[in-house]
């Protein structure tokens, strides 16, 4: 009978091991200078793996937009709104989300072989002997780098989603840049831009979390670091989606709240 | 009375529900020269890292210098684990870095050293171990041999006292291996610190080692000295050592050896 409950178990006390390891990277990160040239170095690192997957799922995620919001706004005559809905609804939801899943698939994945590696090859035992430590060496530079980089990545596909939606905008519904471009300003609200702003950090910093720590308690070989693998892509997907449920609650909470103070 | 260098009481490993190790009482003096011999996957590593603070026990009492290291943090552990250097067993090399940054991380992570002094001693440490021209290369542009000294050196850059090597000789020919151990005793010799290793290789065991000590069955057997190992009464280790197929470790109850 217990046997049927034990994925459960075992989920609640993984997650129990990342907070529990979240806590102990922030209690380093307090007692502990972080090196700037390590963390640019993996900024720059993670930034340049993501820009063209991010860049060309952006561009096609604009596209997709408006080639759906078209399909509905032209029974309505409405048209015109194309451009500012379609980025609404990129910024608010679309965007953030696009870009953890791309960080989990690639930096994610990256990360956790990465430390599961130097984990399995001693170098993390290494580093504890040669009297540093490895939280401090290895593990904030790519949590901080994840999550820094998540935001310029976000911009990043965000402009090409805009770009995506006006070429599609143009050539598919027919409408003009200038049309197109006109009610984004009116139509995204500082709320719906605060909230991207919001589950992009949210999810950068549970894609950094989870990679992070699979990575650094890998055990096993070679083998090992495959399972590690493996575990940070399921993770980080079910927990983004997660994320994004608890992240729209909140957001929708703050909304309400701040409409009823003005 | 001084300290001992590093003192086990009732150190019982479980790792993943299996019992690694159980009932190690350990001293090892200052200026002792240990070799740990026993079979493959008896936890010769785990009681090395063990004894080098990078693994905690289950249960029991792991003292290096007095110090509990699972007790004790900052500063005053620190101060402890910068006089212990280790060698990996796979060198554990940062392939990242090249050879002479390998050996300047610990002076950099560790001392007030400005990086011309820091360069300095990476060029006497580089030449200790005879790969001088390898300081701008990285660890995976070098052979096996000069990767194990490679190794050395950087556990040897903050002059410890206490150093453990992690089967120095492991996948290295009979004359590279020869060459190694030349240059672990001759570096002991220059700095007289206390060295535990772990070995499988008898002949380097008896090159080395004032005391051996064999892991088998989840015990520690101290089987004293070379002269006292090679007479020991022990059949394990008697089979052990003389590399007979049939004994104890290979009986098919045993769980020492078994195919």
């Amino acid at each position: 009978m217990m046997a049927i409950f034990q994925p459960f178990f075992n989920i609640i006390s993984e997650t129990g091991r990342v907070v529990q390891f979240f806590f102990q990277m922030l209690d380093v990160w307090k007692r502990k200078s972080i090196s700037r040239d390590l963390m640019f170095e993996q900024i720059w690192k993670v930034t340049v793996q993501s820009s063209a997957t991010t860049a060309l799922a952006g561009f096609f995620v604009g596209a997709i937009m408006t080639v759906q919001f078209t399909m509905e706004m032209k029974d309505f005559g409405a048209l015109g709104y194309l451009g500012g809905l379609s980025t609404s609804g990129t910024i608010r939801e679309v965007g953030p989300l696009l870009i953890a899943f791309m960080l989990a698939g690639k930096v994610g994945a990256f990360t956790s072989a990465e430390l599961g590696t130097m984990r399995v090859t001693e170098q993390i035992d290494a580093i504890r002997c040669l009297g540093a430590d490895p939280i401090q060496e290895l593990v904030l530079p790519r949590f901080i780098a994840i999550v820094i980089s998540s935001f310029f990545l976000l911009g990043l596909g965000l402009l090409l989603s805009i770009f995506g939606g006006m070429l599609l905008g143009k050539y598919f519904s027919g409408v003009n840049y200038e049309e197109y471009l006109r009610h984004i300003p009116t139509i995204v609200s500082l709320p719906s831009i605060l909230s991207g702003l919001f589950k992009c950090f949210v999810f950068a910093v549970v894609l950094a979390v989870i990679c992070t720590h699979r990575g650094y308690s890998t055990t096993g070989g070679a083998k090992g670091v495959g399972r590690s693998v493996v575990q940070t892509a399921v993770s980080t997907m079910v927990a983004i989606v997660i994320a994004d449920w608890a992240t729209s609650l909140l957001a929708d909470i703050a909304l309400k709240i701040f409409l009823r103070s003005r | 009375m001084a300290l001992a260098a590093i003192n086990l009481s009732d150190v019982k490993v479980i790792f993943e529900g299996s019992t690694i190790l159980e009932n190690v009482n350990l001293t090892v003096q200052d200026g002792d020269s240990v070799a740990i011999i026993g079979p493959s996957g008896q936890g010769k590593s785990v009681l090395l890292k063990i004894m080098a603070g990078l693994v905690l026990p289950t249960e029991g009492k792991v003292l290096v210098r007095g110090e509990n290291l699972s007790e004790i943090s900052g500063a005053r552990r620190q101060k402890v684990v910068n006089k212990i250097g280790m060698l990996f067993q796979k060198n554990a090399l940062f392939d990242s870095l090249t050879c002479g940054d390998n050996i300047a991380f610990p002076l950099r992570e560790v001392t007030d050293l400005d990086e011309q002094q820091i360069q300095k001693v990476v060029a006497e440490f580089l030449e200790a171990v005879g790969i001088s021209h390898a300081k701008n290369l990285f660890p995976d542009e070098i052979s096996g041999g000069m990767q194990k000294r490679l190794g050395i050196a950087r556990a040897l850059a903050l002059n410890p006292d206490l150093i453990f090597y992690d089967d120095p000789t492991a996948g290295l020919d009979p004359i590279t291996s020869r060459k190694i151990i030349d240059l672990i005793l001759r570096l002991r010799a220059q700095n007289s610190a206390t060295v535990v290793a772990v070995t499988n290789d008898m002949n380097r065991a008896y090159q080395m080692a004032s005391r051996i000590w064999m892991v088998v069955d989840r015990q520690v057997v101290d089987a004293g000295s070379v002269e006292q190992t090679k007479q020991h009464q022990d059949l394990r280790i008697q089979q052990f050592i003389t590399g007979a197929i049939r004994g104890p470790l290979t009986a098919p109850d045993s769980g020492a050896i078994n195919d």
